[in-house]
């Protein structure tokens, strides 16, 4: 007898890789490849159509040449800027690709009976379920973050060659000031604080996944929602009146996490993060990884960490008892 | 060596219907053992029972485990095929090979091979690429690779071809089965599993109405071709089941005075197929 303890939830999450690679995988690649095909296009475009007008230096160049403008002390938060706001579409999409993952997490298998195969084997439902945990809240942010690297890679690379044409240093402005590799690791850094974040939420949809007998999204969404009716119906009659917002508790948790950067909805305002804009224009890079990190201090965390834990335990619970065959 | 399988008042009942009424058994190890029922009998019930995949009242012991409390220790020595269709659609042959021998202590990487080998199926397909019967195949090919004490089978070969069919269940005596084994099949073939059957169990109604083995069968079931002239006489020794073919009856016994029936034509045993059809009509016989 081989030991495959250890090896059987690696190769749990190899599963979901190979089940989910066009989400987890071809997607983030295909953005990035999009956005430097769009990029190399566009570039090629004016650097040919609009070469002759002033009869003077080309546009593009002359744009290109307004990074001589930013003060030199600036120009690490302007790269970090631009490398996390490029990333930003691959977050928001992320965040999507993670919720339907989990929605189908533990029913697609009931649906198509292969389920029977999987308990066929000597793999416990806790180890199934937390694999796919572990898989769509760690493994997929991780191989989008290295497909955002590429991207970015890519770009660095197209910003280089401008900068030689258009007779900017590009060591100088370049790859001097950019981090790309703290932004990155920033990023990978977000995603674990996110997964706590998000925890309740996607515990909550992998609760759905197991007990849904047919439409997983309808039971994932539905009930937040009634629950939400419920409590404005119930402060319309004014007879009981809550010290907190359901519904900004409830954005909160969704848009306010760590990725792609910290959003905190008030009342009437959404505040982007840590970001201070004054007169000098942006002085503060938005990697900021002691406001990322504090996050594991808030009592709102942790409340959030509890609830998930709740849901995925009853989610394994309906995973291993209740009978679907 | 103590029972693979001893059940002892097993009881299942869902909203409309009884599954399991108070049904005991054992099952010894070497043997394969045909679950044979009509739809709704409660084999699948009681497979499910025995593998912890459904609740059940009353006592139930696999290889001296729990099914319920310890399903996934128990999955280490029982292997099951509960339909053709459920292996997943979109995992390749390699990554199911790949897989099972990581999550799998008593699986053999080369016994699958060697057992794919013989087929035609290719390591890059999908499982979605292939036939229904390559499908089985491959499905069987996994799990004849893997050292189990209990092999379950549920319908493995319904809505196959009957070359697959055949070659399915000759794969399975020759290549896996040994006196250390226990196999548990369901099916509704019954034609096609008799040759291989140590033991037969039909399941009515939630109940267990014959258990015992193939030898017994033979001994205990007769079945004898009469002239119309001589019908009569053979109802006189209260045959359970009687038919008509080609203008003659056919009449089958359960324990009967052989000697006696002798007289009456010739003698012989009945296919399984017959006494399922005489066992399973309700008792006007």
């Amino acid at each position: 007898m081989k030991s495959v303890a250890l090896s059987s939830f690696g190769m749990l999450l190899k599963r979901e890789f190979w089940e989910n690679r066009g989400s987890f995988w071809t997607l983030p690649l295909g953005i990035g490849g999009f956005f430097v095909f769009v990029t190399v296009a566009l570039l090629t475009a004016l650097s040919t159509v609009i070469n002759e007008i002033d009869g003077e230096k080309f546009l593009l160049t002359r744009a290109v040449a307004a990074i001589k403008e930013v003060p030199k002390d600036q120009l690490d938060v302007l790269w970090d800027l631009n490398l996390l706001g490029s990333s930003a579409i691959y977050h928001l999409i992320l965040l999507f690709v993670v919720f339907f993952y989990f929605l189908g997490s533990l029913y697609d298998d009931r649906r198509d009976r292969s389920f029977l195969f999987w308990k066929s084997l000597p793999i416990s439902d806790t180890k199934t379920t937390l694999s796919k945990l572990v898989a769509g809240s760690l493994v997929a942010p991780f191989l989008w973050v290295i497909a955002i690297a590429l991207m970015h890679v890519a770009m660095l690379i197209i910003a280089s060659v401008l900068f030689l044409f258009s007779d900017i240093p590009v060591y100088e402005y370049l790859w001097g000031p950019a981090d790309p590799l703290n932004v990155w690791t920033f990023m990978l850094a977000a995603y674990f604080v996110q997964a706590f974040w998000m925890l309740p939420v996607w515990g909550w949809a992998i609760l759905a996944s197991a007990f849904a007998r047919s439409k997983p999204f309808l039971w994932a969404v539905a009930p937040p929602v009634l629950l939400g009716i419920v409590y404005q119906w119930i402060t319309a009659t004014q007879y009981l009146s809550f010290d907190f917002s359901y519904w900004q508790v409830l954005g909160n948790r969704l848009l306010g996490g760590v990725v792609p950067i910290e959003l905190s909805i008030q009342n009437d305002s959404i505040q982007v993060g840590t970001l201070s804009f004054d007169s000098d224009g942006v002085t503060e890079s938005p990697a900021s990884w002691a406001s990322v990190f504090e996050r594991f201090g808030q009592a709102d965390l942790w409340w959030g960490v509890a609830f998930g834990v709740v849901c995925i335990a009853a989610a394994i619970y309906i995973r291993r008892y209740r009978d679907d065959a | 060596m103590s029972a693979i399988v001893n059940a002892n008042g097993l009881r299942k009942k869902y909203k409309s219907s009884v599954a399991l009424d108070n049904v005991s058994f054992q099952i010894e190890p070497g043997r394969i053992v045909g679950l044979i029922g009509p739809n709704g009998a409660g084999k699948t019930t009681a497979l499910k029972a025995m593998l912890g995949l459904t609740s059940f009242d009353g006592e139930l012991s696999i290889l001296g485990m729990d099914p319920m409390k310890q399903r996934h220790e128990l999955m280490d020595q029982v292997c099951f095929i509960a339909d053709v269709a459920v292996l997943p659609r979109w995992l390749k042959v390699h990554q199911a090979v790949d897989f099972v021998e990581g999550v799998h202590p008593r699986f053999s990487r080369e016994r699958a091979l060697g057992f794919l080998s013989k087929t035609k199926i290719k390591p890059e397909s999908r499982v979605k690429e292939l036939s229904k019967g390559m499908i089985a195949q491959l499905h069987l090919a996994l799990v004849m690779s893997i050292d189990a004490k209990l092999l379950v089978l549920d319908e493995p070969t319904l809505g196959l071809d009957i070359i697959y069919r055949k070659e399915f269940y000759s794969n399975l005596l020759n290549d896996y089965f040994d006196e250390e084994r226990t196999i548990i099949i369901t099916t509704h073939q019954v034609e096609e599993v008799e040759h291989i059957l140590t033991d037969l169990m039909f399941i009515k109604d939630g109940k267990i109405i014959i258990d015992a083995s193939m030898e017994d069968i033979a001994e205990r079931f007769v079945e004898v071709m009469v002239a119309p002239e001589s019908a009569d006489e053979a109802r006189a020794l209260k045959p359970i089941h009687e038919r008509s073919v080609f203008g003659k009856f056919v009449f089958l016994y359960d324990n009967a005075d052989q000697l006696a029936l002798a007289e009456l034509g010739e003698l012989h045993n009945p296919s399984i197929a017959d006494l399922f059809v005489a066992t399973m009509k309700d008792e006007a016989a």
